[in-house]
């Protein structure tokens, strides 16, 4: 579970003071996939990596599985947008970082890192170099290396953010059929895409900017089990009709104000 | 438009990198470029011949004497005692320089406040010209190897901790980023993401500072009183014998060539993970 309570963050900006977050609530239950989705450059990725542990809030505070963070812990894993992967460090070494990093032993990390890379289609890569695999394989390692450590709450910031739709399609379904094997996983799933959101998620969080805040918090109204099915029905035509018309409101007001203001 | 096409980014797939031949991954060359290499020293050969036909022989003696002189002297123990003596200050002051260098950049590159505190004192050194330094060198340590060894190591250092630092500041903040969500250790930190990640930059520090040793060390030949392939050059030079003269200075470039070449061949083992292109 993820408390996030009156967390705000400013910048210093040229010496301005510059409100990134503001006031941000927001509960993420056991278990739950929550969406994150609003225009660039409203908080996502900065709130993201506060509940990461990687970033201090200048006020509020994130309540992990009942204790408040003040750094990285083992009960939380990131995937990032571009990968990160060890360049000079094999896809298997790759995978079982985050299990060194936490001091389990060779044999033990290795043998987890070969089950993760197996569960992402990724066996026979294992002494590869990250530079011969594709984005997308990439991608698949890094979500392997987040698993390999077995985290209560998976962040991911943009995952596919960085891939051609069609490889980012195949990776929504495989991640979607992943979730379905793990009831307790919680997950913040930071995206930019409404399809994305509404595939994944149980709930989306639609945030705005200037100062970056939560405008509405929209439970999807599909069931997790047919979401492949739903993707052509009536009804999902309209909540996304109905998400893409808040996102749009957003941008042009976005506009309007940058528009006035230079 | 599509709400698809309004919000998915299309980027293209990342090549695999590409199957390099044997040759060029073992010697970072391929064969043209080295026939094209030796086709031109030659033509520089034929062309400093032309011109020492009809020129001053102590001046510029024809490129034949001096090959028959080098290839002398090649045959000449007191040559190679010569080089020994040479190298010897050299290799002292190489080491020093790699050792004192690379940690010192690593450090600086790691601290910020190191930084700040030697920043002022590496750009006043890298400004100044190291031979201004020779006369106090010969008034501290005097003129044997622990003063040759010091006009080496000083030629060399701040270049080698300098580009060693740069090294470190370029490391990949998202990877250290990364290493911290797992809650990696200083040590491992230090072991598993700075050092690789600045490998390239490691290797191209020794590489730089090797070339600023042999510099350091003719400079060393030349300004100090002489004893080893100074003390040849000194000897030809007051014997008007233009020939070994030039033969000896052929040599300290093949000399130079072969360190660069052999530095070169380093760095490029040391990343392998590197594609060509990049
Ligand atoms: N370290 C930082 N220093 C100053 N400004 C920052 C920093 N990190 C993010 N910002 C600013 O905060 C805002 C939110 O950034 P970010 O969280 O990356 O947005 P998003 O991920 O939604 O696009 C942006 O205007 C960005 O420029
Ligand atoms: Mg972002």
């Amino acid at each position: 579970m993820i408390d996030i309570n009156g967390v705000s963050m400013t910048f210093e900006r040229d010496g301005v003071p510059f409100t990134a977050l503001d006031g941000i609530d927001l509960t993420i239950a056991d278990g739950e996939f929550a969406s994150i989705i609003g225009p660039s450059g409203c908080g996502k990725t900065t709130l993201l990596k506060i509940i990461a542990g990687l970033v201090d809030p200048t006020a509020g505070t994130v309540t992990v599985d009942g204790t408040v963070i003040d750094g990285p812990g083992p009960e939380r894993a990131l995937v990032f947008q571009n990968f990160v992967l060890l360049p000079w460090a094999t896809i298997l070494d790759n995978t079982a970082f985050g299990l060194e990093a936490r001091g389990v032993g060779k044999e033990e990390r290795r043998r987890i890192a070969r089950e993760q890379l197996a569960r992402m289609g990724l066996s026979g890569f294992e002494q590869h170099y990250p530079r011969e695999l594709s984005g997308g394989m990439q991608q698949r390692v890094g979500i392997a290396r987040a698993l390999a450590v077995d985290p209560s709450n998976l962040l991911m910031d943009e995952p596919f953010g960085a891939l051609d739709a069609l490889t980012r399609q195949l990776m929504q379904k495989d991640l979607l059929d992943l979730w379905e094997e793990d009831e307790e996983r919680t997950a913040a799933f930071v995206t930019h895409s409404m399809d994305e959101a509404v595939y994944l998620s149980d709930r989306i969080v639609l945030m705005n900017t200037r100062p970056g805040r939560i405008e509405e918090i929209i439970d999807v109204p599909f069931p997790r089990e047919n979401r492949a099915d739903v993707v052509s029905q009536a009804d999902y035509n309209e909540f996304t009709r109905y998400l893409w018309s808040r996102l749009e409101g957003m941008q042009r007001d976005d506009m309007a104000t940058r528009g006035a203001a230079g | 438009m599509s709400l698809h096409g309004d919000i998915m980014t299309t980027t293209a797939e990342r090549p695999t990198a590409s199957p390099k031949s044997s040759f060029s991954e073992r010697f970072g060359a391929d064969l043209p470029r080295i026939g094209v290499g030796a086709g031109s020293l030659a033509a520089g050969a034929i062309v400093w011949d032309l011109y020492a036909r009809s020129a001053d022989p102590l001046f510029a003696p024809r490129a034949s004497s001096i090959w028959t002189a080098f290839v002398g002297l090649l045959g000449d123990p007191e040559f190679w005692r010569s080089y020994a003596t040479t190298l010897r200050p050299f290799l002292w002051g190489w080491v020093a320089a790699m050792a004192v260098g690379l940690t010192f950049g690593l450090i600086i590159g790691m601290s910020s406040t190191i930084r700040a505190l030697a920043g002022p004192h590496l750009s006043f050194f890298n400004a100044l010209p190291v031979s201004t330094l020779v006369p106090a060198i010969v008034i501290a340590f005097g003129i044997d190897t622990v003063a040759r060894s010091t006009v080496v190591f000083l030629f060399a250092v701040i270049e080698v901790t300098l580009t060693a630092a740069s090294g470190v500041q370029y490391v990949d903040r998202d990877l250290l980023d990364m290493g911290r969500s797992f809650g990696l250790g200083r040590v491992r930190r230090f072991t598993r993401i700075i050092l690789p990640g600045s490998a390239p930059a490691i290797a191209a520090a020794v590489r730089i500072g090797t070339a600023r040793a042999v510099v350091g060390m003719v400079v060393m030949e030349l300004l100090l009183v002489s004893v080893g392939v100074g003390k040849l050059i000194s000897r030809y030079r007051d014997g008007f014998d233009a020939p070994r003269l030039y033969a000896v200075v052929l040599s300290l470039a093949v000399f130079a060539l072969f360190v660069n070449g052999l530095m070169r061949f380093v760095e490029g083992r040391a990343q392998p993970w590197r594609d060509d292109e990049a």
